[in-house]
This record gives C-alpha cells, structure tokens and sequence, in this order.
C-alpha cells in the first residue's frame, strides 16, 4: 500500500516537474500534455525498472526514424512532434547512463 | 627522427591539401574580381586603415555628429592586419580573397588537428573527413556564409585552435598553452563585436572542462586542479581582454539594457524557436533562409535535398551511439545534447527550461537567437561525432565489404552531401540566386574623396564635417551602382577627408534633429535660405556631397534632383565639383561655423524628451543657437534667453462622445471586434495559443459590452446583469495582464489595445447614467481601472472636456506642457497651408487651456499659423482642440479616374465589379499635401460578392513594383459574414509619409491583389456598392508655444584663441572670456564629454552640461579670464586603463612561464 502510495506521489511530482520544463504548467495543449505524461511514465518506469533503459533508446531511435520519414514528406509538425518525443525519451533514458558515465567515462 | 620527419611531412601536406581546398573556393567565389559586402555588415574590407582609424576610438567621430559604440574596438586586430595589407599595396578585392582564404583554412585545418588531438594522432585520414565536414555543413554555408556576418567567419575559425589550446592548459596545466590560448584570442577578438559570442566561447571552454572533471571521475585531487586553472584561465582572458571588456561592461550594458527589455527579447526567442525546432536544429538547418525565403534556390525544397541532410544526422547519430562506448569521447555526447537543447531555444522538448534561464538571467537576453549563437558550436561537435562515425563504419563494414567496397560507398555518400554545398562550390553562397552581394563602388567615389582630401589638407585644422544628401534617418540606403547596393550607409567609409553626416544613428535625440537636416532643402522649407545656413552652421557642415544615384522611392529620403535645384540656389554654398552622379558643393569660408564656438545669443527650446520633429530654426524669429536643459534642470540658464520654445511633453489624441455619439462608439468598437475575428483566425493557423487565448478574451469583452449596452437599451436588466458580471470579469482579467506588450503586440498594435480600453470607458461611463445601484458596483471598479491604465500610460487628460454642448462625437488632441517660467506665450501650430481646406479657411479655432474652452484667431505667420499669446504660469498645463475634419476631399463622381467595371448607379452610390481577376477601382488627387498628413474616411458599403475591397492612398514616394506603385497608406474592407447588407464605416487611416509631396485616394477591388499589392482573396467575382464617401483631412498639426525676447539679445564677451585636435576625443585650446558664455561643441551630446578650464595650475570641471543645438554639447562657464581648456570624451581612457592591464597580465604570464620552465630545469638537474 506504501509502495503503491510512493508511486503514485512520485508520478504526481513528476508530471509536476515535467509540466513546468515541457510546457510551463499550459493545459491546453494536448500534445504537450501527452507528452508530459509519457515523459513521466517513462521515467516512472526506469526509475523502478532501469533495464528498460536501452528499451526505451530504442524506442527514441524509432521515433526519430519516424521523424525523419515525416519530414521529408513535408509533414513538419508531425515530424517536430516525434522529433522532441524521441528527444525528451533520448535525454531521460541518457540520465539513467550518467553514473556509469561518471564511474568509467562510458557505457 | 625519421618518424618525427615523416609525421611533420604528413601535417605539412595535410596542410597543403587544406590550403588547396581553400584556394579553389576562394579562386570560384572572386573569379568575376569583385569583393562581397552590403547588408548590416557594409564594406567591412574595403579601406581597412580607414576602419582602424575610426574604431581604435570607442567615439566614432567618422560618424557624424559622433556616437558611441564601445565594442567595436575588438576589430582593431583584424583592422591592424588588413591594414598591413593595405598598405604594401593589397586591393580591396585581393585582401577579402586572402582573409577569406585564411579564415577558410583555418576552419578545416584547426579542425583537423582538434581531431587529432581527441582522437588520438593515428586518425589523420578522420581528422581531415572531420575538417571538411567543419568546413562544408549546412550551418557554415548558411548561417556563416551566407548571413556573412563577419564575425561568425572568426568565431569558427578560431574555435578550434582556442579549444586546443584551453584542453591542453586544463589537462597539463601549461602555461604557454595559456599563452597560446590567449594570443590566439587576441588575434580573433573581432568575434567578439558580436557581445552575445562570448557566451557560446565559454559555454563550450567551460562544458569542456566540466568534462575532463567529470568523464570518468577521478578524484577530489583532479577536480581542484581542474577547477583552479579554469579560473586562473578565465581570469586571465579577463585581465587579457580588459582592453575591451573595461569599456562594454562599464558603457555598453546600459546601452544594452535600453535596447532590449525582456518582453521583447522574450516575444523574439519565442518567433526564433519556431524555425530552429528539432528536425531542424539536428541537421543545423536554418529553415527561415533554406526553405521560407529559399534564398538558396527552391531546390532544397525538393524531396531530394530533403532527405541529403539526414545522412551525415545518421551518422553524426551512429557517431553518438559508438562514442558512448568509448571512453573520453562519451562526454561529446553529453556536449552535443546540450547544445541541441540550446540551440532550438524554447521549442519542445523542455523549452520551458531555457525560457526560465531567459527569464532569470539577463546577460542570456543576448541569446534571442539561439540557433545563430549557441547553434554556432554544432558544427564543431557534429564534426568530432562524424569523424567517430565515419571511423566505425569504415571498421566495420570493411569486414564484410572488403576496403574498396567501403571506399566506394563512403565516397559517394560523400559525393551526395556535397551536391548540398553547390552554392559554395560556385560562389552564390553569398547573396541570393541572380543577385550576387558583388560591390563595384563607382570610381566617382574614389575621385570625391581624393579631392576632398586634397581640399582638407589645405586646411591645417581639418574642421568641419561632409554632408550627404539626400539625408536618410535610418541606416539603411540602397544605391544603383553597378551590381547595386542595398545595406548600411557607407559614405563615413568611403569619404575619409573628415567625418561624414550620412545617416540616423538610431539615438531618438540625434535622429530628431537630422530629420531637420533632412527636410530643410525640400518643400516647403527651402526657401529660407538664412535657416538653410544656420542649420548647416550648427552642424558644423563644410562640405555637402550630393547623391544622384541613390533609389529614394519607397524610402524616408528625398528625390535627390529636387534637392540639386534648392542647392545651386544657395548664395553660400558654391558647386564646385561633379564626379559621375555626385556633387560637391562647399560653403563658403566666411559662412562656416568652426565647431567650437563661445556665444551668448541663444535661446531656450525644452524639454529634451519631447519630440522635435520640425527643428525650433523653423520657428524661431531669432536664429539663434539652442540650448536645451537635461532632465529640466533650467534654474541656472532661464534668464540667460532671448526665446522660450517649448513643446508638449507629451501628445495624444482622446476621444470624448455623448449619448447621441454612442452609435458611433459601438460601431467602431464593432469595427475593431470584426478586425479582432479575422486575427484570431491568423493566430490560431500559427499556433500562437497564449495570443489566441488573450484576443478571444478581447473578443468576449466587446461582445459582452456591445450586447450589454444594447440590453440596457432595451430595458432587459436579469440578463444584463449576467452579462456585465461577465464581462467585468473578462475584461479584470485583460487589465491583469499589459496587453501592450509583445507578444500580442506582433498581432494586435498596443494602439488598438488604448483604443478599445478607450471606447470601452466611453460606453461604461454613458451606462452608469442608466444603471441601479447594483449594476453600477459591478461596472464601477472596472471604470476606475481602466481610467487608471489610460493614465499610467499617460493616455488620459488631466481636465475632461468643458465644452460639451452639441456634442456627439469629437476625438480631441491633447497636449501637455511643462512651463519653467510665468510668461506670455504664443500659440503656433504648423503647416499653415493646411487652413484651405477647412471651413472659414480655419479663420479661429476652439482650444481648452487646463480647465477654461477658448476661441482663437488664426494669423498666418511664416511657415506657421499663430493663434495668438496666452499667459501661463509655472507648472503643468494642458492644451487641447479638436480633430475637425476638413471639407469632403473625395470629388463628385464624374471628376474621379475610373479603372475597370465601374458604375455610377446614383449621385451618391458607385458600384466596382470584378470578375475575379482584372481591378477595377476609382482615384482622385489630394489637395494641399505637405507630407505627413491623416485622413479620416467614412462611407456606406454593401459587399454583394467577393470578399471585399481596399481604399489606399498612393504616394509620389511609394516605392514601385512592375511599374506599379507598391502602397504603404492602406485598408482592407472585408465583407461581414453576419451583416451581408449596407454597412457604416468611418476609418482613420495611417499618416502620410513625411516626404510626400503628392497623393491620391483610391477605392479598388481587385481579388488577385496583383495592382492593390493586398492578399489574394481568390479569382471570385465582386460586386461593392459604395455611397457618401467623405475623406476629410484630420487637423492633427503639432502645436508649440513660443515667447518673445523679455531682454536685447546679449553680445557675445569671449573667444576662442586657439583650438587642437589631439584626437576624435580629445580637444585642447585656449579661451578669453570677458564675461560669462556658453561653450557649443558640435560633436553629439554624451553626458561623458567633459569641458575643463586650467589657470594657474588649477583645473575647473564645467559641470553645467546642455544640449547644444538640439544635438550637440554645451556648456555655461561662469568664469572670466584667460584658460587653456580641455574638451575630453573620458571613457576613453578605460580602453588605455584595459590596454595597461592587459599588458601587465600577458606580463604576469611570461613570468609564470619563465617560473616553470626554469623549476623543470632545476628539477631534471
């Protein structure tokens, strides 16, 4: 129950967090907020299983993959928003690296 | 040995290989002999020694009347090499070529040994790949070539040699590489004209060091270390670059801070970010030039020059994932990440992040263009990920394709990025496609200024400055010459006799007043030769060079003819040379006015903040010099005049309106809630959610407002009541925020924004007269707030309007006066030939002075209308009158000139058709144009079909296109989707342009857009019908009041007896006063140029400081006797103090270097 309890603080905190620096607490855009929401999940997850880690990098090159399909259709907003997807899950699942960095300068 | 040898060899060749890549551009790019400038950069190589000379000075005297730029003293090293150059007999052409060459060199040669010195100095095949993606990536052929600014080409030039040089000092802690690594920055500092690269410079140093600390950690030992010689590194680029950096940081950040306020910077990043997203930014694209503009060619918008970029991103990406494996080069990864974030500024993802660093830290207000200044270290970093990727491919692939077959595809992967650098292969990098940046200054100019030169060195105390005319207030100009011309205005350049008056400066005061010298010689001021004179006295004019081949339509500038004319006229200038399309005239030697000069003849003109569009001279009965109080400190000199001139310290138009002017109010407020829809519709296509949020807002609250006022009307009080509280809460939330503030100001001008808070006041207040008690409290506080942000954007009169009888609508023009002194004053307003146009030929006219309506008669009086003295005393007052409009300038239809499908259908209604693709419109002249002029229209439309149509005015100044005059006075009538039916409109078009001297009114449809220059609104057929048209003139003419003498005008008890120029700053002389006198130097006001008297080994600051001739510097001396003085810009002895400490830092260095060298010594003994 604590646990459960813990997790669901830490999402809160979380989104808080990713809210602030990915839209600035503006609610009323949906992509923003979906993406807010996976960023949290995300991170959610790592924190509790960080294996996931090089899942979810992945994932971030599929998407960029995805990015550059639609740009070169000329879809640029749909490219732009897998683009900072792809980007955000990069830099997140790269922060869960960093101590392995840090201890041998790579990974 | 022999090992040493044949690495040498190998770097030397590698070199050569650079060298030879180098020279084939720069062969291509100068093939046709012509050397690149224009735009904001201008001719940056075409004199360097008279660059040199003008900017070892952070006061530019060139420039006349002299303004300060501190920073610009960082080009002195370049300018000091090209110089060099110069002087041993390099063209102009050949010394951009040779800079160009070394830059280019520099590029791919310090990126090469970057590589090297990373990587290990076994990659030298990857390490020259390196270099040559550093030297052809998009971001270099973009937003360093083609933007050709000049200071990015030293910034990556030298980036790479600088980084060597800090890695190698924080690593070894060697004090020559310090000294390597600031010499190197010495030798680059021009990057630094552009303040805002200082922070990508120690981004990357600092980014770096953090790295070797960091990646892997070492220990708390190394992490000292490391951190000690950062600082010592840092502290001894400041001490180094104090010769610079003492200046900016002492001047330049106020100059900054007045530049920029937040808002704006913030309304910038925020545009900026939108083209620097992440597709973008990771190709280093920047899609404003590549594919909005397509300056490049429409090519790159093709599906093939789409999907180039993304093969070096692959690779560059394939680059990250191998360097993470590898120790020592994962930290690249992490640079590069951050970077990228910078860069794209505050678009998605976490853009929140940099906008709270924007916010918060306001030395980062210089990155409102982030992509530009941070995104210059992409290509640095993308270069060592590319070299890694390129190098695993190669391993990998080699395995299973053999070295030919990886060769081979390398090779024409290689092949294919580069069709991307096509422009920089064939030299159209620079500039746009058909129209290369090719300057051929005409010979004309070198002959001008040859002989100039030989007339100044004539003079042994070169005095005096060059006018150019026609004289523009910005700074932009363009020119026919071969090639053309279009960028920063040059003469100071190209003419080096003495300093040259050629252009605005960007400083409201400076720039009021060459406006004066702008429009003296032209209609309707040119006639009076004495003020002519005086003007060109106080400017300290010796010599004028006039134009001919300058393209004046379209700009704030003259026609250069009409100017020729008004100078062969004048019996004090004689014309005494012509070279090609320019014209020298000189003044007379007995009309000069040196430009220092003792005087008593003077009178007072206040306040410094207030506008001065037409130069006091004009008004003036006595010519004689101006002396201007700063921050009205006036109590020494108030005596000491022979006129007050004073001007409103403020101006603004306000619109009262009784019961019966409420339709009007609504319809107006109806008028701006249509304009306010179709924004709304333009907002939302680019996705500008806070703007759409807020214009809905206004929307809401006029829509609440009008229904409210109709409710009320119709006596329905449950639902007015709902609907006021409503509003009341919209429009709280509106007076929340400052709407005038970008960035809903890119949208919707903060005049609109007064507007609508105006009419709003007017309809609240008329309400109240008609509410219960209940329904007033909700209303009231809303009145009180927006009565109170009227006034504190001081838009709100002090005394409301007294007369009010017959009242139905009247917008009023108020001004305010600040009055030093009890005195009689009179009443004069300008353009007296305006009074024809209106009834009784304006015979009176009704002003309110503070709280009392007066009647007063005109009298035509020189170049002014006078309506008489009134008397007022010391303090605030108030003077207002209203906006009468001028009898119907729109003439009866059969006068009109009539293009297309136009109809008479009655002796009031036209009819314009069009069958979606020819205009048809109708036109006719307007009267008594003197320039600046604003109309009033008003009409009856039914829009039958179509969209819509426009009025305009066109302008003899409109510049053409095709051979069509391209409008900037116009409107767009849209047909109201709600109202398809004749409709009331009354518009207030914008002002006429000062330069004007022709116009006429014009009522087109025309759905292509192809001869109004409006928006196509789609090839639909038209039909407007259009009845009483009215198009009146506003009387909207400055006032000024003025008065007389109270005392003979005083002879002037002093002389100067001699007087030297020790340098642009720096004046030395002596001077007899018999009595007290004010001190006018022609050089532009600085509150840091100090007058100094010495006598007897004792030195008297002057500190009563004015404005001198509305410009320049005055100073009262109250002192008798004979004294040597001393003019002084003191600022300039910062640069000295910087030069000292960098001196004694490079000192300090050597000492260090000699220190350690000699403990090696001593040790391996």
């Amino acid at each position: 129950m604590k646990k459960t309890i813990a997790t669901m603080l830490l999402f809160v905190v979380l989104l808080g967090f990713f809210l602030l620096f990915n839209s600035g607490f503006r609610l009323d855009s949906f992509e923003s907020l979906f993406q807010s929401f996976i960023f949290t999940l995300l991170t959610l997850l790592l924190i509790f299983y960080p294996w996931l880690k090089k899942v979810f990098i992945i994932f971030s090159l599929i998407l960029f993959i995805l990015m550059v399909i639609f740009f070169i259709l000329n879809f640029i907003p749909i490219a732009n928003y897998f683009g900072s997807l792809a980007f955000g899950i990069l830099i997140i699942s790269g922060l869960f690296y960093l101590p392995k960095i840090l201890k041998k300068g790579y990974i | 040995m022999f090992f040493k040898i044949r690495r040498l060899n190998k770097t030397y060749l590698v070199a050569l290989f650079f060298l030879l890549i180098s020279s084939i551009l720069i062969l291509v790019w100068f093939r046709d002999g012509f050397f690149y400038g224009g735009g904001d950069t201008g001719l940056p190589t075409y004199n360097p020694k008279r660059i040199l000379d003008i900017t070892k000075y952070i006061w530019w005297e060139a420039q006349a009347p002299g303004f300060l730029i501190p920073h610009a003293i960082t080009s002195i090293t370049l300018y000091l090499f090209l110089s060099l150059l110069q002087l041993i007999g390099i063209g102009t052409v050949s010394m951009q070529a040779i800079l160009f060459l070394i830059l280019l060199f520099l590029m791919g040669f310090g990126m090469y040994l970057l590589i090297l010195s990373i990587q290990g100095q076994d990659k030298k095949i990857y390490a020259i790949i390196g270099g040559l993606f550093y030297m052809f990536n998009p971001f270099m052929m973009v937003q360093i070539w083609h933007r050709f600014n000049n200071t990015s080409f030293f910034f990556v030039a030298s980036l790479p040699f600088l980084i060597i040089f800090w890695r190698n000092w924080i690593k070894k802690g060697d004090y020559l590489q310090l000294l390597f690594f600031l010499f190197a920055g010495f030798l680059s500092s021009y990057m630094f004209g552009t303040l805002a690269y200082v922070i990508p410079f120690w981004l990357i140093l600092n980014l770096l060091s953090v790295s070797e600390i960091l990646f892997p950690w070492e220990n708390k030992k190394h992490l000292w270390k490391i951190i000690k010689r950062s600082i010592f590194g840092f502290g001894m680029w400041v001490i180094f670059n104090s010769w610079w950096l003492i200046p900016v940081a002492a001047i330049g950040s106020g100059v900054t801070s007045q530049q920029h306020n937040i808002g704006e910077s913030l309304a910038t990043l925020n545009a900026i970010s939108k083209q620097a997203i992440l597709p973008y930014t990771v190709q280093m694209i920047n899609s404003f030039y590549i594919f909005a503009q397509a300056e490049l060619g429409e090519i790159y918008k093709s599906f093939f020059f789409r999907l180039i970029p993304w093969i070096w991103v692959m690779v560059i990406f394939y680059g990250i994932i191998r360097a993470l494996l590898r120790k020592y080069l994962a930290a690249y990864v992490i640079i590069y990440v951050i970077i990228i974030m910078l860069s794209k500024g505050s678009s998605s993802p976490f853009g929140q992040f940099f906008i709270f660093l924007f916010n918060n830290f306001f030395v980062l207000g210089l990155l409102r263009n982030p992509f530009e200044k941070v995104g210059i270290l992409l290509p640095l970093v993308s270069s060592i990920l590319f070299t890694i990727g390129v190098e695993d491919f190669v391993k990998r692939f080699h395995k299973y394709l053999g070295n030919f077959s990886t060769a081979s595809i390398l090779i024409v992967l290689f092949i294919i990025m580069g069709v991307y650098y096509w422009p920089m292969y064939t030299g159209t990098v620079f500039g746009t496609i058909g129209h290369p940046n090719y300057n051929d200054i005409p010979q004309s100019y070198k002959d001008a200024d040859n002989w100039l030169n030989k007339k100044a060195d004539q003079n042994s105390q070169a005095d005096g400055k060059i006018l150019h005319l026609p004289l523009t207030r910005s700074d932009i100009v363009t020119y026919n010459w071969n090639y053309g011309y279009h960028g920063n205005e040059p003469s100071a350049l190209l003419f080096s006799a003495l300093p040259s008056i050629s252009h605005g400066l960007n400083l409201h005061r400076i720039d009021d007043s060459l406006t004066a010298l702008s429009e003296i010689f032209n209609h309707p001021y040119y006639l009076q030769e004495e003020k002519i004179l005086k003007l060109l006295q106080a400017f300290n004019v010796k010599f004028i060079v006039l134009h001919k081949d300058i393209v004046w339509k379209g700009s704030d500038i003259y026609d250069p003819n009409e100017i020729e004319h008004v100078l062969d006229s004048q019996p004090f200038l004689e014309r005494r040379m012509q070279y090609g399309d320019l014209i020298i005239y000189e003044i007379y030697t007995e009309y000069f006015q040196p430009k220092v000069i003792l005087t008593n003849a003077i009178n007072l003109v206040y306040p410094d903040e207030a506008t001065m569009r037409i130069w006091p001279y004009l008004i003036g009965n006595i010519s004689n010099h101006t002396i201007t109080p700063i921050n009205n400190n006036a109590n020494k000199i108030i005596q000491q005049n022979s006129e007050l001139i004073v001007f409103p310290n403020l101006s603004f138009t306000y619109l009262e309106a009784s019961e019966s002017g409420m339709a009007f109010v609504i319809n107006n407020l109806a008028l701006i809630y249509y304009s306010l829809l179709g924004t709304e519709i333009l907002v939302n296509k680019e996705d500008e959610q806070d703007v759409e949020r807020q214009i809905t807002q206004i929307i809401a609250a006029n829509e609440d407002l009008i229904n409210s006022y109709i409710l009320m009307k119709s006596n329905n009080p449950i639902q007015l009541d709902a609907l006021m509280t409503r509003y009341a809460q919209t429009i709280d939330k509106l007076l929340g925020q400052d709407l005038r503030k970008p960035k809903l100001s890119f949208y919707v001008s903060p005049n609109i924004i007064t507007d609508i808070y105006k009419l709003h006041l007017l309809i609240l207040e008329q309400m109240t007269h008609n509410l219960d008690q209940s329904q007033k409290e909700i209303i009231e506080p809303i009145v009180s707030k927006i009565r109170q942000d009227l006034k504190s954007n001081k838009l709100l009169p002090v005394y409301p309007l007294v007369n009010k009888e017959n009242l139905t609508v009247m917008e009023r023009q108020i001004n305010q006066f600040n009055i030093f002194k009890k005195e009689e004053y009179e009443l004069l307003m300008v353009n007296p030939k305006s009074r024809n146009l209106y009834p009784n030929k304006l015979s009176s006219l009704d002003f309110q002075v503070d709280d009392k309506a007066i009647t007063l008669k005109a009298m035509n009086k020189g170049d002014l209308i006078s309506f008489g003295d009134i008397i007022l005393n010391e303090g605030l007052h108030e003077i207002s009158f209203n906006h009468l409009i001028s009898e119907n300038q729109f003439p009866k239809f059969d006068q009109l000139t009539k293009n297309g499908d136009v109809k008479i259908i009655d002796q009031n209604t036209l009819q314009l058709s069009s069958d979606g693709v020819s205009p048809s419109f109708v036109e006719s002249p307007l009267s008594q144009i003197e320039g600046d002029e604003s109309y009033q229209i008003s009409f009856e439309a039914f829009i039958q079909s179509g969209a819509g149509f426009y009025i305009q005015v066109i302008q003899d100044t409109d510049s053409e296109q095709n051979g069509r005059p391209n409008p900037t006075v116009r409107t767009a009538i849209y047909q109201n989707p709600q109202n398809n039916n004749w409709q009331s409109y009354r518009i207030q078009l914008p002002p006429l342009k000062m330069t004007t001297r022709e116009a006429k009114f014009r009522l087109i449809v025309d759905p292509l857009g192809t001869t109004s220059f409006n928006p196509p609104t789609g090839n639909q057929p038209s039909v407007v019908m259009i009845r009483n048209i009215q198009v009146g003139r506003i009387l909207n003419n400055s006032i000024y009041l003025y008065s007389k003498p109270q005392t003979p005008i005083a002879t002037t008890a002093a002389k100067i007896l001699q007087l030297n120029k020790e340098s642009p700053v720096l004046y030395r002389g002596k001077v007899k006063i018999d009595q007290p006198t004010f001190m006018i130097f022609s050089e532009a006001f600085h509150p840091e140029w100090e007058l100094e008297l010495t006598r007897d080994n004792e030195t008297y600051k002057i500190n009563e400081h004015y404005l001198g001739n509305l410009y320049g510097n005055a100073w009262w001396i109250d002192k008798t006797g004979e004294y040597n003085f001393t003019i002084e810009f003191k600022p300039q002895q910062k640069v000295e103090l910087g030069g000292y400490l960098g001196a004694s830092g490079l000192l300090i260095l050597i000492l260090l270097i000699l220190r350690s060298k000699f403990k090696q010594k001593h040790e391996v003994n």
